[in-house]
C-alpha cells in the first residue's frame, strides 16, 4: 500500500512536472529576453546582438533587449546570466575569448563554458589578418620573417591585451615562423589599430571587418588572412597555407547561450528564433556589410564547435608557454 | 568651392524637419543629462540606440551626437549653482563657477559658460570641416612616447589645480594615482590592488568616483547646514547675465585657448573632454597674472574648461569619422550606431558617405545654436529643475547619482563606490583636501604609466626617445617652462630688490 502511494504520488509528480515543462515551452518567452553582452556597448559582438535582438522580437512576440555587464573578462556577464532563473529569459553572447579561450588563459574560471552553458547557435564567424603599413617596405610573409631574422626583437606587434586573441595567435606566429617578434599590449583594439597606422607598432592581427577598411583606403596592406581559403572580399590576400603555415587558421565567432539548465524545448524554441533571425534577408545584409560571416547552426553543432574550439585554444596556450592569468 | 558645396549640401539634410527635430531632441535630451549628476552621455546614447533602428543613419548620428555635444552644456549648470558637477569634464567648472554663484553671480557663470562652450564647439567644428584628414594624420604620429610627455606636462600643469596648501594637492594628486593604478596591468595581465576582486579587475569607475566626491560629497557636507544659496527660478534674470565689457575682456582669450586644447585634445585619440577641461584650467591658471583669484571665482576658470570640453566633444569626430578610432566609450557607442545601420566607419567613410557627414557637421553648427537658446534665453527652465527645496532636491539628486552609475556597467558595485567616495570625499571637504588634483591624479596616473611603459617597451629601454621626438620633447620643455613660471615672479622681486638696495 505505502509503496503503491510513493509510486503514485511519483507517477503524478512526473506528469506535474512534464505538464508544467510543456506548459512553460508553450507560455516561452513570457516576458522580455535579455541578451546580456560581456563588453561595453559598441563593438562588433554588442552591435550584431542588437541587430539580431531588433529582427527576433516579432517572431517571439516579447521585446529582446541587449544588456551591457562588462568587466572581468566576460566572467561577470557569465555568473551574472548563470544566476538568472534558467527558463530562457536570460541570454549570453558568448565569444571565442570569454567561452574558449579564458578555460586556457584563466588559471581558474568562476564558471565552466561547456558544463554550465547549453549553446544556442552560432552566431557569426570573423576571421584574422595580419596587417603591416604599406610603407613598411614588408610585401609578404617572407619579408617580416626576413626582416625579424636580421634583428631579433626589432618587430613589435599590437594586440588589445594580455591573453586576448590577437595576442595569443601573434605568439603561435612568432613560434611557428621562428622568428622573436615583441609583444606591445593595450587596451582594446582601437588603440592598437591607431598606434599601428601611425608607425608606432609593426604588425598587427586585425579583424577582418578593420582590415578591409585598412586595405581599401590604401595605406595597409594585408600580408596574410588566418583562414584555410582566401577570402573573397579580399581576394589579393593569401592565405597563411599559402604561406607555408599549415592549420594557421582561427576564427573569431560568437554565439549565444543560456544556461544549461534551461528545459530544452525551450533551448529549442530559442534555436529556431534566434537562427530564423540571423538568416533573415536584413540582417545577413547589415552583418555582410560589416565584414563578418552570417553562420547558424544546431544545438549540438554548437556544442561541438564549443568544444574544437576550447581544444584548440588549451593547444594555442600550450604552444606559446603563456602563463596562466589568476 | 568644394568645403562650402560640401556644407550646402550638408544643410540640405540637416534642415530637413526630421532631422531638425532629432537634432533638437538630441541636445534636449543631452542637456538635461549633462545636468543631473551621474546619468552621462554614454548611458543617454545607449538607451538611445535602439530607437535609430526606425531611423534613417544620419539622423540618427545627429541625434546621438547631439546628446553627447548636449551633454558638455549642461554639465555646467549643476557645477555653477550647486557644485555637483553633471559628469566628469564639467568638475572643473566647480572650482570657479560655484564661488561665482555664492557671489550672488551666477547668471554670469551660466553665460560664459554657454558662450564658451558655443565658441570651443564652433572652432573645432571648423577644423573637423576643413582639416579632419590633415589633423588625423598628424593625431596619429602621436604614440606612447609623446601622450607620455604631454600627459606629464598636463600633472605638472594641473598640480597645483586648487587652492590652498601645496602639499595638500600633491598629495591628493598621489591618492588618485593609487586609487587608478587599482585593477588588472595592461602590460603583464595581472590584477593589482584588487584585493581578490573580480569586480576590481577593470579598476574603479571613474564616473563613481567623480561623482561620489564632488556631489555626494557636497550633499553630505550640506546636511544640516544652512544652504549658502537658495535658488529660485528669479535666480538667473536674463539681465544679470549680461557680462561687462570688462568680463568679456577678460573672457575672450581664455576662451580661444580652450578651444584650441580642447581640439588638439579631442583630436587625439588618447585623450578626451576631461583632460582637455583640466588642461584648459590649469592654463589659465598658470599664465594668469594673478593666480590666486582662481578657486574664489574667476570667471576665466569657467570659460576655459567650458569651451575646452565642447571642443574636444566636437573634435572627437575626427578621428571617430576620418579613421573609425572611436577616443573613449561614448564615441565608441556612436559608432556602434553606424554599424547598426550596415555602416563600417574606417578610413573610407567620409568618402564613401559624404552626404551623411557633411549632414552630421551641418548639424552640428544647428545643434551648437539650438542649445545657445535653451542655455541663456531658455536657463530658467533648467534652473527650475534645481530649483526646488533642498530637502526635496538632494535626495532626488541620489537618486540620479545611484540610477546613473548603476547604469554605465548594469553594476551595483559601482554604487557602492560612489558611496565610499562620496564619505571620502566629505572628509577631504572638512578638513581642506583639495578633490579636484585626486581626480587629475586618478585620470592621467594609470596613463602615464601606459604610455610610459609601452614607450620604452618599444625603444627597448631607451629612456632618449623622450626628447629625440620632437613633439615629446616640445611637451618636455613646456613642462619645464611650467615649474619655472612662478619662479619668474620670484626672481624679478629678488632683482627689483638687489636694484633697489
Amino acid at each position: 500500500m505505502q509503496k503503491h502511494l510513493s509510486m503514485m504520488l511519483a507517477g503524478l509528480l512526473a506528469i506535474v512536472l512534464q505538464a508544467g515543462s510543456t506548459a512553460s515551452a508553450q507560455d516561452f518567452p513570457s516576458k522580455p529576453i535579455r541578451i546580456v553582452a560581456p563588453f561595453a556597448p559598441g563593438g562588433s559582438p554588442d552591435v550584431i546582438a542588437r541587430i539580431v535582438a531588433e529582427e527576433m522580437k516579432d517572431d517571439v512576440g516579447q521585446p529582446v533587449v541587449v544588456e551591457n555587464r562588462p568587466g572581468a573578462g566576460g566572467n561577470l556577464a557569465a555568473e551574472y546570466v548563470l544566476r538568472q532563473e534558467p527558463d530562457g529569459h536570460t541570454l549570453f553572447l558568448g565569444t571565442t575569448g570569454n567561452m574558449a579561450a579564458n578555460k586556457s588563459i584563466f588559471k581558474s574560471l568562476p564558471f565552466d563554458p561547456e558544463t554550465d552553458f547549453t549553446p544556442l547557435t552560432l552566431a557569426y564567424a570573423s576571421t584574422n589578418v595580419l596587417l603591416v603599413r604599406k610603407d613598411s617596405g614588408m610585401k609578404s610573409i617572407q619579408d617580416l620573417i626576413e626582416r625579424a631574422k636580421q634583428k631579433p626583437g626589432s618587430i613589435t606587434f599590437g594586440s588589445p591585451g594580455v591573453g586576448t586573441a590577437g595576442h595569443l595567435i601573434g605568439e603561435v606566429f612568432g613560434k611557428r615562423a621562428g622568428i622573436e617578434i615583441k609583444h606591445v599590449a593595450y587596451k582594446g583594439q582601437a588603440q592598437v589599430i591607431a598606434d599601428l597606422r601611425g608607425g608606432h607598432i609593426d604588425i598587427s592581427f586585425e579583424a577582418i571587418a578593420t582590415a578591409i577598411q585598412a586595405i581599401k583606403s590604401g595605406d595597409m596592406i594585408g600580408l596574410a588572412i588566418a583562414t584555410k581559403e582566401r577570402n573573397p572580399k579580399l581576394p589579393d590576400v593569401p592565405t597563411f597555407q599559402e604561406s607555408g603555415f599549415d592549420n594557421f587558421a582561427f576564427q573569431a565567432w560568437a554565439l549565444m547561450a543560456a544556461s544549461s539548465k534551461t528545459p530544452p524545448a525551450i533551448a529549442q524554441r530559442l534555436n529556431a528564433a534566434l537562427v530564423k533571425a540571423i538568416n533573415s534577408k536584413p540582417v545577413r545584409e547589415k552583418i555582410d556589410s560589416l565584414g563578418v560571416q552570417v553562420g547558424t547552426s544546431s544545438i549540438e553543432e554548437a556544442r561541438a564547435l564549443l568544444k574544437a574550439e576550447v581544444a584548440l585554444w588549451r593547444e594555442v596556450v600550450k604552444t606559446t608557454g603563456f602563463k596562466p592569468l589568476d | 568651392m568644394d568645403l562650402l558645396a560640401n556644407l550646402a549640401s550638408g544643410f540640405q539634410i540637416a534642415l530637413r524637419p526630421d532631422a531638425l527635430l532629432f537634432c533638437f531632441v538630441g541636445v534636449s535630451i543631452g542637456t538635461l543629462v549633462g545636468l543631473l549628476p551621474g546619468i552621462g552621455p554614454i548611458a543617454a546614447i545607449s538607451m538611445a540606440l535602439p530607437l535609430t533602428f526606425y531611423f534613417d543613419p544620419t539622423v540618427a548620428l545627429i541625434m546621438l551626437a547631439g546628446i553627447f555635444y548636449g551633454a558638455q552644456y549642461g554639465g555646467s549648470i549643476a557645477s555653477v549653482l550647486l557644485n555637483i558637477p553633471g559628469d566628469a569634464p564639467a568638475a572643473v567648472t566647480c572650482l570657479d563657477g560655484y564661488p561665482l554663484t555664492k557671489q550672488g553671480r551666477a547668471g554670469l557663470a551660466l553665460f560664459v559658460s554657454a558662450i564658451s562652450s558655443f565658441l570651443g564647439g564652433s572652432f573645432a567644428i571648423l577644423v573637423l570641416m576643413g582639416l579632419a584628414p590633415t589633423v588625423a594624420a598628424i593625431a596619429l604620429k602621436f604614440g606612447p612616447v609623446e601622450y607620455f610627455s604631454i600627459m606629464l606636462l598636463g600633472l605638472i600643469a594641473g598640480s597645483t589645480l586648487s587652492v590652498g596648501s601645496p602639499v595638500k594637492g600633491l598629495a591628493m594628486v598621489t591618492v588618485g594615482i593609487a586609487i587608478g593604478l587599482s585593477g588588472v596591468d595592461v602590460d603583464s595581465g595581472r590584477a593589482r590592488f584588487t584585493f581578490d576582486l573580480a569586480l576590481l579587475r577593470d579598476g574603479v569607475n571613474l564616473v563613481a568616483l567623480a561623482t561620489g566626491l564632488f556631489g555626494v560629497a557636497e550633499i553630505l557636507n550640506n546636511i544640516g547646514k544652512n544652504a549658502a544659496v537658495t535658488l529660485t527660478a528669479k535666480s538667473v534674470s536674463l539681465r544679470s547675465m549680461i557680462p561687462s565689457y570688462a568680463e568679456m575682456r577678460l573672457v575672450w582669450l581664455p576662451t580661444l585657448r580652450g578651444a584650441v586644447i580642447g581640439s588638439i585634445a579631442g583630436s587625439l585619440p588618447g585623450t578626451g573632454p576631461t583632460i582637455a577641461s583640466f588642461m584648459a584650467y590649469a592654463t589659465e591658471k598658470r599664465t594668469a597674472k594673478d593666480p590666486s583669484r582662481f578657486g574664489r571665482g574667476a570667471i576665466e576658470g569657467v570659460a576655459a574648461p567650458e569651451s575646452a570640453n565642447n571642443a574636444a566633444v566636437q573634435a572627437g569626430f575626427i578621428p571617430t569619422l576620418s579613421l573609425g578610432i572611436p577616443g573613449d566609450g561614448v564615441m565608441a557607442v556612436i559608432m556602434g550606431a553606424l554599424m547598426i545601420h550596415g555602416i563600417a566607419p574606417g578610413p573610407q567613410f567620409i568618402a564613401e558617405n559624404p552626404g551623411m557627414f557633411w549632414g552630421l557637421v551641418a548639424s552640428f553648427w544647428i545643434g551648437n545654436v539650438m542649445l545657445l537658446i535653451l542655455n541663456i534665453p531658455l536657463i530658467g527652465v533648467w534652473v527650475r529643475i534645481l530649483a526646488v527645496p533642498y530637502y526635496l532636491l538632494y535626495p532626488s539628486m541620489l537618486l540620479f547619482i545611484c540610477v546613473g552609475v548603476y547604469s554605465i556597467n548594469n553594476n551595483m558595485f559601482d554604487v557602492y563606490f560612489v558611496l565610499l567616495f562620496g564619505v571620502l570625499g566629505y572628509f577631504m571637504l572638512a578638513f581642506g583636501y583639495p578633490a579636484a588634483p585626486l581626480l587629475l591624479g586618478f585620470i592621467l596616473g594609470p596613463l602615464m604609466e601606459e604610455y610610459l611603459r609601452r614607450a620604452l617597451l618599444i625603444s627597448g629601454g631607451d629612456f632618449t626617445v623622450f626628447v629625440l621626438h620632437p613633439i615629446s620633447a616640445t611637451a618636455l620643455l613646456a613642462g619645464v617652462a611650467v615649474l619655472l613660471i612662478p619662479l619668474r615672479g620670484y626672481l624679478r622681486a629678488r632683482w627689483l630688490e638687489h636694484g633697489t638696495s
